[in-house]
């Protein structure tokens, strides 16, 4: 027994050598290493990939850890962490309709380019750095739309009887891309308006799937579970970068609209110093530049940038409307209340 | 004298343990009750819990969870048993084969199966489009509360598999002669006699499951769709991207721990009327499968297993597939191995093996305890200790881990971030399987054995460790393995507690497939899958009959 034991320790043992070997080859690898960086972000991997890339073109000696979740996730864990914090900074997720909530986890940093930025997309609470924008978008899977018979265009189309329950879309509650899409409702039929909740209830009526996470709005269309997706252009278009070529981004005729989302520095910050260059590099022309060139799937708020979106339509191309920020600021809990009692009511 | 000693070193045991638990259970606790009592002004309210039961739409969150968790137990117990029985009474051949594929199933990261089930099931699925195509079959949807019963039932009935596999090998062999003897043999045999001994760890078994399946939110998140259950409705509300209603989630929360406590006390009940010991001092003979009845034998087992793996086998297939972050591309290559490497696939591997090897044992040791204090001193103390190890597992993972977080991350504690504060978690939740089978076994140690060390001049604590550990090790090995499962795909409160220093394999899957990047998942699952393999490998190395005997 004890030598069977012996040799279940020595196993045990030299299989965690072998991969403490590795484990060390990671941190070996940069030489240069000046400071870590832990960055919580729910950003795609496509935007994470170039943007670590790029900043250390810049900076080689700061060591980029990221922690993926969705917003919500990450906003949860530094405010558990608010007495130890163990980010630095977070990307994404923070939208220009969040107003004061996250006031006590942020630090009041904005980057020196706050003039460069386009007026509407300024910090409205002095702690976003609001550095893109996320625009709605339906993607629609071109084969079943095919199969249907349909041309999907528009919200009208949306209350298709053909569409019913092949339409999915995030929680409102919880989803900032879901939430983007309530607000372009409203930026379409108006704030509060009697159509705009008929439209709401006429859509729930039709069935609509509401999904947990985000990115089902537009995986699970490639992949065919689904129609349509309530879902934001960058997450889509990176679909159609990757290759996809069953599905495309459709913005609705009545008008589409987009939420400007930002980086801040998490209060308390271990790394400070590298948190702010991060910051800085993400509201800069030539940062904002650089990052649009690698992506072409994302649309940035420093007027002074220059980059193409190879996959994403022209500005020119899509009709637009108007939002009232701070009304949805405002109303945010009003709405989300008067959102799940339809959705009590109809489901139920 | 020696009474008296006694009675000083076990009830000393029992005040260490109790205060193991009064810190690290009822302290994160008492702060999630008091969150979800009090209103913003911090006045005590009580229109948290009135909100969830006004509406509908809260309350059917916690019937969906009780009925499909019912369901897969049933179906659990249907599959698992059969299988089971085949394996103990007959000598299959491939069983340890049938064994280990059974394990690795049970082993799989939760979302992992859901997701290879929808690629497989689902509406544009590989298995759906070929039985349409080909066959001309219409199956249902794989969503909803069908889709989660066959997921979760696949993926739970190994723990009844194995659980029954230790109650059917501690049964003597001179009992089923006899009942031969008087005419009894076959199924009327097994449903008589043989179901009727194995009833404590029946029920045990049944808990296990029950729990699982109630408080998993990986598997609804992904394959629900419209069937909402408790344990994501809490996570809904927990971390929400609006502020975070976390009262609300308390609250509900509450209402479950007070749901399962009344679950569990029922089984508790239902086990005490189940009151005789066995000792197997003549273990069953196996028999060769024979004819038709053999030959059904191994289809049932065979198929079973086969498609329980599955999804797995699946996922090995696809971490192999070309692909370029969401999508997947014809051809193959390597390409998702060497972003898994560069992914901190080093570290993720270190930290599953040694946290969870540490946890482990920590788990083994106050299990043992725990089982002893129970049913050998049993005590208004005892009891207490024995309810508490079991609250933990109606709590999802993630309000575990936020209770921790809170109670934990101040000063003079701060285990925010460490891994500390993970093993922590993973024993609170994990630990019930191994007292839940330690307790079973022990129930049926007979006590005159230990008297009988005991008059031959053995001490407590060497009777203790010499005898009755010993006697114990079927049970206590088999809920060591579950442990051990449960903690390598330990998700909902690693969520909240990791951090990129003690990221484990299940965490970077769950990174990767949250972010879309299905490739990288399908490596990092595979990459468990092998890991997971190998532990099982290495247990069937050291332990000491050839056949698995656990």
């Amino acid at each position: 027994m004890k030598k069977r034991i012996g040799i279940m320790l020595a196993l045990v043992v030299s299989l965690s050598l072998l991969v403490s070997a590795v484990a060390l080859a990671d941190t070996l690898r940069d030489p240069n290493f000046k400071s870590d960086l832990v960055l919580y972000s729910s950003m795609t991997d496509n935007d994470l990939n170039n943007l670590v890339r790029l900043f250390n073109q810049r900076y080689p000696g700061i060591r980029i850890e990221i922690v993926n979740g969705s917003a919500g996730e990450l906003t949860a864990r530094i405010r558990a962490e608010k007495n130890n914090p163990q980010g630095d900074v977070m990307w994404g997720g923070l939208s220009n309709s969040d107003g004061m909530i996250y006031e006590d986890l942020f630090e009041p940093y904005l980057s020196p380019y706050e003039d460069e930025i386009y007026p509407a997309y300024r910090s409205n609470n002095g702690f976003y750095n609001l550095d893109h924008l996320s625009t709605i978008v339906f993607c629609v899977n071109t084969d079943l739309e095919a199969e249907l018979g349909m041309n999907i265009t528009s919200y009208k189309d949306l209350l298709d009887p053909r569409l019913k329950g092949r339409i999915v879309m995030p929680d409102p509650n919880s989803s900032s891309s879901a939430w983007n899409h309530v607000c372009n409702i409203f930026a379409v039929y108006g704030n509060d308006s009697p159509e705009a909740w008929e439209f709401i209830e006429g859509l729930l009526k039709n069935d609509v799937v509401i999904s947990t996470s985000s990115s089902v709005a537009f995986r699970s269309v490639l992949s065919g579970e689904y129609v349509v997706g309530l879902s934001y252009e960058d997450g889509a278009s990176t679909l159609l970068k990757a290759g996809a070529t069953n599905i495309k981004l459709v913005y609705p005729e009545e008008g589409a609209s987009a939420s400007a989302f930002g980086v801040a520095v998490i209060k308390g910050a271990k790394n400070m110093e590298a948190a702010k260059l991060l910051v800085d590099y993400l509201m800069s022309a030539e940062g904002q530049s650089e990052l649009g060139t690698a992506l072409g799937t994302l649309r940035f708020t420093n007027s002074k940038a220059v980059y193409d979106t190879p996959y994403l339509p022209k500005t020119e191309d899509i009709t637009w409307a108007d939002r009232d920020v701070e009304w949805l600021i405002e109303n945010k809990e009003y709405v989300l209340q008067r959102w799940n009692d339809i959705y009590m009511r109809t489901r139920y | 004298m020696g009474a008296k000693r006694k009675f000083d070193l076990w009830t000393g045991v029992s005040l260490v343990t109790l205060g193991f638990f009064v810190l690290f259970l009822l302290y994160p606790l008492w702060g999630l009750l008091r969150q979800s009592v009090l209103n913003a002004q911090g006045q005590f309210t009580l229109e948290y819990f009135k909100r969830f039961f006004q509406y509908r739409y809260y309350t059917v969150t916690i019937i969906n969870s009780i009925k499909v968790s019912l369901a897969i137990t049933l179906v659990t117990l249907i599959l698992g048993i059969p299988v089971s029985y085949f394996y103990s009474f007959y000598q299959l051949k491939g069983a340890k084969f049938l064994f280990v594929v059974s394990l690795l199933c049970a082993m799989s990261a939760p979302f992992i199966g859901a997701y290879a089930w929808v690629l497989l099931l689902g509406r544009q699925g590989v298995i759906t489009k070929f039985l349409a195509t080909s066959l001309g079959i219409k199956i249902g949807s794989i969503y909803g509360f069908g889709g989660i019963l066959f997921v979760q039932s696949l993926k739970l009935f190994p723990l009844v598999f194995i659980y029954m596999n230790g109650a059917f090998k501690d049964i003597d062999n001179s009992l089923l002669e006899a009942s031969a003897n008087m005419g009894v043999t076959g199924v009327k045999r097994f449903f008589r006699i043989i179901l009727q001994l194995s009833m404590p760890t029946i029920l045990a078994a049944s808990l296990v499951v029950f729990m699982r399946a109630f408080a998993d939110f990986g598997t609804p998140l992904l394959i629900g769709e419209g069937y909402r259950t408790f344990p994501v409705e809490i996570y809904n509300q927990y971390l929400g991207e609006h502020g975070q209603d976390y009262r609300f989630a308390a609250a509900i929360s509450v209402i479950g721990v007070i749901m399962t406590t009344a679950i569990f006390l029922l089984q508790k009940w239902a086990t005490s009327r189940y009151n005789f010991s066995i000792s197997a001092m003549h273990p069953v003979e196996k028999k060769k499968p024979k004819g038709i009845g053999g030959f059904l034998m191994y289809l049932y087992s065979y198929a079973l297993v086969g498609i329980a793996f599955l999804p797995q086998a699946y996922i090995v297939y696809l971490s192999f597939r070309n692909s370029d972050g969401a999508v997947f591309l014809p051809g193959y290559s390597l390409t998702n191995y060497r972003m898994a490497v560069s992914r901190l696939l080093g570290r993720s591997i270190n930290n599953t093996v040694f946290l969870g090897l540490g946890s482990l044992a920590l788990i083994v040791l106050l299990a043992i305890i725990i089982a002893y204090l129970v049913v050998r001193r049993p005590s208004v103390l005892n009891n207490l200790i024995d309810t508490l190890s079991m609250v933990p597992y109606v709590m999802p993972g993630s309000v575990i881990g936020v209770a921790l977080v809170i109670a934990f991350s101040g000063r003079p504690f701060a285990l925010t971030g460490t891994a500390l504060i993970m093993m922590i978690a993973w024993v609170i939740r994990r630990m019930p399987y191994t007292i839940r089978s330690a307790t079973a076994t022990l129930q049926l140690v007979p006590r005159d054995v230990e008297e009988a060390a005991t008059s031959l001049g053995a001490s407590k604590p060497k009777t203790f460790f010499r005898v009755t550990v010993p006697m114990m090790r079927n049970g206590i090995i088999s809920g060591a393995i579950l442990s051990w499962i449960s903690i390598v795909t330990e998700l909902s409160s690693a969520i909240i507690l990791y951090n990129n220093r003690t990221i484990t394999l299940t965490m970077s899957t769950y990174v990767a497939i949250s972010r879309g990047n299905d490739g990288l998942a399908a490596a990092f699952a595979a990459i468990t899958t092998v890991v997971t393999a190998v532990s099982i490998m290495i247990y069937l190395a050291v332990s000491k009959e050839e056949d698995v005997r656990i």
